[in-house]
């Protein structure tokens, strides 16, 4: 736990670049920076190993075939975390209440369609 | 491009750093982040990422020997998570979108400091959620 915490000390440098970068290669550099320290948590300390290096495989091949994921790629990851989801959610431990599952309050605007 | 990928790789290699020297030779290796080359392939990888943590989460959670308030940490901690990852995932997708649009001149650079204070916002949320989960499924014995 304690490597967990020393990647999670890098995050709020990594916030505060991206929060005042709007432009360029500075804004990509940022997201570049956030994202890895997503999938360097998990390698901290997760037993998840095989399966992430399956799915790594699985982006490789992605990147080598020069295309980006379709959109039922997305589906089917959706899925699966939907049943994950469910399977957590399904579960009622004794004197306990229902968990919220709607989405933090937190303020979106813009436009732009989504598109995963 | 050139400097991207070298702030790429510093970034790497100080994760890698952090982590555990034991990482170094395999560190990229077994990270789907880093190994994908453009938004939407680390959208995509992001997202798998926490699948696998949620996954492992619901493993956790449907073995018996789990203790009932670990089970519930976990619980809530999803029902944080997910919807932060699902809106992250949005986000990008958005932001990937915005700066097409503005590239082929039929957007402006609103929209994409829009698009882009969006992924900052969520990329807020979404890695503390995450985390929490992380943290939740670490908290039990053996895992």
């Amino acid at each position: 736990m304690s490597t967990v915490l020393t990647v999670l000390a890098l995050v709020p440098d990594f916030l505060r670049t991206v929060a005042t970068a709007f432009n360029g290669t500075r804004l990509s550099t940022a997201i570049d920076q956030i994202l890895n320290t997503g999938a360097a948590l998990i390698e901290a300390g997760d037993g998840a190993a095989t399966e992430l290096q399956a799915f790594t495989t699985q982006i490789k091949a992605m990147v080598a075939a020069g295309r980006d994921p379709t959109e039922d790629e997305w589906n089917a990851l959706k899925a699966r975390s939907d049943a994950a989801h469910a399977v957590i959610q399904g579960l009622t431990a004794p004197g306990a209440t229902t968990a919220p599952t709607a989405a933090p309050a937190v303020p979106t605007t813009g436009s732009a369609e989504p598109t995963p | 491009m050139k400097e991207k990928w070298l702030g790429l790789w510093s970034v790497l290699v100080l994760l890698c750093a952090g982590i555990d020297l034991s990482y170094m030779a395999g560190c990229q290796g077994s990270n789907p982040i880093a190994v994908a080359t453009d938004t939407p392939q680390r959208a995509y990888a992001l997202y798998g990422t926490f699948v696998i943590v949620e996954e492992q989460a619901a493993r956790v959670v449907q073995d018996p020997a789990t203790p009932v308030a670990l089970k519930r940490a976990i619980q809530v901690a999803d029902a944080k998570a997910k919807p932060s990852a699902d809106a992250l995932a949005v986000a990008l997708g958005n932001y990937e979108t915005a700066t097409a649009a503005l590239k082929a001149g039929t957007s402006t650079a609103d929209k994409l400091s829009i698009a882009t204070n969006n992924i900052s916002v969520w990329l807020h949320q979404a890695q503390a959620d995450i985390n929490a989960l992380l943290a939740a499924v670490h908290a039990v014995p053996g895992h």
